[in-house]
């Protein structure tokens, strides 16, 4: 048949082709792990890496130029006011910028703040905080149904321990669809309902847009991941670890802990993600290992082409720098056409180490090993979590519960720390003094998150540490169970 | 060099039954279908659902569910041509066009609203063998689907070619009201290639989601845009041509993905689709009325 093609046939060709480009561009595959081109390094401060002692922090405007550590840090009108702390340091300053009038100095923070103005008390209704949780509900990639149940669970156990303060906080969840425009959205109808502080747990590129859009609004932030190039603004605190150093810390525990010389890792198509793999080439090849590296597309169906390189590379354990969909199927895929070679697959941060992604895999992942900012669910410091938390149904989507369980000791932490005259003010100033250790200053159950340290200006409150966890069992009752616990060296 | 050709080969494969589907329905009904890839993948949802909760108190195997996908798939298809598209006879290919995306959507969200974004397990119907020739190593899965497609293509071309339903296609093909004046009952032509186009649909919905070992809402549609490039570069009226096209979109991604990157061979690809439609719309083994 060879019909005579019309010029409407044309058209409507031409149209298909671009409609089903633009569609393939909006990106259907679930990413947690892609930041935003463009922006800025995340070496300043005189090259020092913000959570290496770099600049300090003035909760409003650019980072001051005073002193070290948290100074007295007096600002105008629309600025943080922090009086003298009751502990802490010697060293005392003025900030240079952040505000419309200087103040007095004050004492370098590092325990509980004094008669800090509380500031700003939006979301605080007599003893209700509301504050909201931003998450992907739908979109590319959303977190379990249950999220809704779980995140208020830790602070309804706050509930019956008394509460922090007289008051207990109310979590609210904005739906981000997964993209920056939902960002935007979830970020405008926040303002409009007046939360306090917010939370968030995305893929990078929506964590950026949330960092930024909650900062203009001058909204206290606590955030999961950003991408390794982004400055993090003075309001938003991380309490994830710094991917950029994960390169390094993956190599070291590929050779020095799997005893592995023939390494990889395979990154998705994205600029932003060269830094963090080529610390790891760079690292690796230190330490003596070949390093085999290659590039996916995560709108692709088939990687046939890269399992068939990655097998004859003969690497024994490979890095998967990418969204959980492409690392399942790339997972899949090696166990079938390169059955004779057993992989160790290693993940990071919040990538794919959650216990849902096991059931795809279906065993491809056995053996897998990630980075992650909590441990496994059969983890004794989880006894509490375990027993309080219901509204999980099972392992598969109990762990997001955890990570909702930990934003919440943190902010407990926190607000408990700012006192009675509580207010954004107050809040940030506790935030910039937070050292959370490994046990919650309210409910004495073991924290969800790495033990965080914000003081003399650190912006990576984790300081890196990750635990590893690994897969434990196989197909549809394997699970991620920790392998050993925070260290930022291996 | 030689291992990157078998690859490419085998990628290629896994989209020419999704191109001869794209193919078939384009040269019997003039629409081009944005739709084919998620019919399979609703089918293909369904029929693991089936397998992983056994329904009626039945759990059919893989290759069962593979029979069931391309029975659904067909099923879904004469839905669609009896819902949406047989209304739109003798509208603009533009209108047709969108109705077809509007389908693929609203199937892809329905998939998305019933078994989440999580991937989903699908397992291989025809096993986890491999075939190892010329240092590559390939699945038995893409085998199979090279394999299907062709057979399909020549049973199809003798199909349209040797018996009177087939001559009946062709004449609705060139203009369906003079076919109808003749006598033909377009509307079962119509129908035929929508059956047709769903079982094939379904047909690479259960090979092309093994091969990844994993099914997502969209994912069908992604691997459609390939083959979509490789029936435009083929030629949109051949069947042979979907599939040589298919092929060379798997080489292309094969040799310029792994000496360059994915994204280069993408743009290579989506080059030649627009390059085959200035210099010669008919594509590589089109007919020469296309270009008139």
């Amino acid at each position: 048949m060879r019909p005579a093609r019309s010029r409407s046939s044309r058209v409507a060709l031409a149209l298909g082709s671009t409609a089903l480009l633009a569609l393939t561009a909006s990106g259907c595959a679930a990413r947690f792990d892609r930041p935003p081109p463009g922006t800025q390094s995340l070496d300043q401060g005189g090259g020092l890496p913000v959570d290496q002692g770099g600049l300090p922090i003035t909760p409003t405007g650019q980072p001051g130029t005073g002193t070290t550590g948290l100074t007295g840090t007096t600002s105008g009108t629309t600025g943080v006011q922090q009086g003298p702390s009751t502990t802490g340091g010697t060293t005392g300053g003025t900030t240079t910028t952040g505000g419309t009038a200087g103040g007095s100095t004050g004492t370098a923070g590092g325990g509980t703040t004094g008669s800090v103005p509380p500031g700003s008390t939006t979301g605080i209704n007599g003893t209700t905080i509301t504050v909201g949780l931003f998450v992907p509900k739908t979109g590319a990639a959303p977190v379990p149904a249950t999220v809704d149940a779980q995140a208020q669970n830790y602070f309804d156990y706050v509930r019956e321990k008394g509460g922090i303060n007289g008051r207990n906080v109310k979590i609210k969840i904005y739906d981000t669809g997964s993209t920056e425009a939902g960002a935007r959205t979830a970020v405008q109808q926040a303002v409009s309902d007046g939360i306090f502080a917010a939370v968030s747990l995305d893929r990078l590129t929506v964590e950026a847009r949330l960092t930024a859009e909650l900062h203009a609004a001058h909204i206290p932030h606590l955030v999961a991941q950003l991408p390794p190039s982004t400055t993090i603004p003075d309001d938003a605190f991380y309490i994830g670890m710094n991917q950029l150093h994960h390169g390094p810390q993956i190599a070291d525990y590929m050779v020095h802990n799997l005893r592995k010389t023939k390494v990889g890792v395979i990154i998705e198509t994205d600029p932003g993600l060269n830094a963090a793999r080529d610390a790891f080439v760079t690292r690796a090849q230190a330490n003596g290992a070949t390093v085999y590296k290659n590039v996916i597309n995560p709108a692709d169906s088939d990687y046939t082409a890269q399992v068939n390189a990655l097998c004859a590379s003969k690497a024994e354990t490979t890095w998967l720098y990418m969204a959980p969909t492409p690392a399942v199927n790339i997972a899949v895929e090696y166990r079938q056409l390169c059955p004779a070679q057993k992989m160790t697959w290693v993940g990071n941060n919040i990538s794919w180490g959650f216990n849902l992604v096991l059931t795809p895999a279906a065993g491809a992942l056995d053996g897998a090993k990630v980075f992650s900012p909590w441990g496994g669910l059969r983890d004794p410091r989880y006894t509490t979590f375990n027993q309080v938390n219901k509204e999980g149904q099972t392992d598969r989507d109990k762990d997001i519960g955890l990570a909702a369980w930990g934003f919440g000791q943190v902010l407990a932490a926190a607000i408990k720390q700012a006192g009675p005259a509580l207010g954004r003010n107050s809040f940030l100033v506790a935030m910039q003094a937070l050292k959370t250790g490994t046990t919650d200053q309210v409910t004495g159950t073991a924290m969800c998150w790495p033990p965080l340290d914000f003081t003399g200006g650190k912006r990576y409150g984790s300081g890196d540490r990750s635990i590893v966890m690994t897969v434990q069992g196989t197909g549809a009752t394997a699970i991620w169970a920790t392998e050993s616990d925070y260290r930022s060296t291996f | 060099m030689l291992r990157d050709l078998i690859i490419g080969l085998s990628i290629g494969s896994a989209y020419s039954l999704l191109a001869v589907a794209v193919v078939l329905i384009y040269s019997s009904t003039k629409v081009l279908s944005l739709a084919v890839g998620e019919i399979g993948a609703f089918a293909l949802y369904v029929a693991l659902r089936w397998h992983e909760r056994g329904w009626f108190g039945w759990h059919p195997s893989v290759f069962v569910c593979a029979l069931l996908t391309i029975v659904g798939a067909g099923a879904l298809g004469l839905l669609v041509e009896r819902l949406v598209m047989r209304p739109m006879v003798g509208r603009p290919a533009l209108d047709t066009l969108v109705a077809t995306l509007v389908v693929a959507l609203l199937l892809a969200l329905s998939e998305l609203a019933i078994y989440g974004i999580n991937p989903f397990a699908a397992p291989s119907p025809v096993g986890h063998g491999t075939v190892r020739l010329l240092g590559a190593t390939v699945s038995a899965t893409q085998v199979t689907a090279l394999l299907l497609a062709g057979f399909v293509a020549v049973a199809l071309w003798l199909f349209l070619t040797r018996t009177s339903f087939g001559l009946a296609t062709r004449a609705v093909t060139g203009d369906a009201t003079v076919a109808r004046l003749l006598g033909v009952k377009v509307n079962r032509v119509y129908v035929f290639a929508w059956g047709v186009g769903g079982l094939l649909s379904g047909a690479a919905a259960a090979l092309l989601a093994p091969i990844s070992g994993s099914l997502t809402p969209f994912s069908l549609t992604t691997a459609l845009l390939s083959a979509l490039a490789g029936a435009v570069i083929g030629g949109l009226d051949s069947l042979g041509g979907a599939i040589v096209g298919s092929l060379l979109v798997g080489l292309v991604t094969s040799v310029v993905g792994s000496r360059v990157d994915p994204t280069t061979s993408a743009g290579v690809i989506f080059l030649a689709v627009l390059v085959t439609l200035l210099v010669r719309p008919q594509g590589l083994l089109g007919g020469a009325r296309a270009s008139a």
